[in-house]
């Protein structure tokens, strides 16, 4: 990893075609700026994490269809129409 | 074709049911090819089927059946990666979270899979939206019934 130090204002060029500025600094919180081109995704990396841990619970879903429909009918049932 | 399923046994599906998934999904990489298994009596409900393993299957919802104002702009990389031409051929389906009873599922609406229905691509998008995240819960009458 690649470690250094910019201040505010100042800006990183990744691949000549991703700019990323500094905009502000508060206590722990840095507000980044990026410019890139449409086709670079970004995200942040906990939602990334949290997309990808999500997706692995619902795979292991242990509750089969058959009581899925069972507990569907019910929360109807309860709940009114939906 | 028939495909082996730990959920609904042997099933015969087609090549036109196959969607492919060129960057599979996250935390499932490697896995490329589902088909979608309506449910019966489910309404708004399906199974997202993984063909080449009958061990991996996700229960979804239609989003817009569940939540009213749920809306989001596809991105544009999503869009062209998913080869849209006429956005009538997108089919949009959430991830249901349910461990062990539905009256607490969740479901992730900040990630939606998209399906273009007529090149049979698929993607889990990843949106950019502060209001939405990975655990909205299905039922929000029934927390606690």
């Amino acid at each position: 990893m690649l470690v250094l130090s910019r201040k505010k204002g100042q800006t990183l060029v990744i691949d000549g075609r991703i700019e990323v500025t500094v905009l502000e600094v508060e206590g722990e919180t840095v507000k980044i700026g990026i410019a890139a081109p449409r086709e670079v995704r970004i995200a942040r990396k906990e939602l990334l994490q949290s997309v990808r841990e999500t997706n692995e619970e619902a795979a292991t879903a242990a509750i089969d269809v058959g009581r899925l429909k069972d507990s569907l009918r019910n929360l109807k049932k309860n709940l009114g129409e939906l | 074709m028939k495909i082996e399923t730990n959920r609904f046994g042997e099933i015969e599906i087609e090549e036109r049911d196959i969607y492919t998934f060129p960057d599979g999904i996250p935390g499932f990489e490697t896995d490329k090819r589902f088909t979608l298994i309506g449910l019966e009596d489910l309404d708004g409900f399906a199974c997202l089927q993984c063909v080449d393993r009958g061990d991996l299957s996700f229960f979804i919802v239609n989003p817009f059946a569940f939540f009213s104002d749920y809306e989001f702009q596809l991105p544009d990389e999503d869009a062209r990666q998913l080869g849209v031409e006429d956005p009538v051929d997108l089919a949009v389906w959430t991830i249901v979270n349910v461990k062990d009873r539905l009256e607490t599922a969740t479901v992730n609406l900040v990630a939606p899979v998209v399906l273009n229905v007529r090149n049979r691509i698929g993607r889990q998008i990843i949106l950019v939206d502060p209001h939405l995240g990975t655990r909205h819960a299905l039922f929000p009458t029934a927390q606690g019934v």
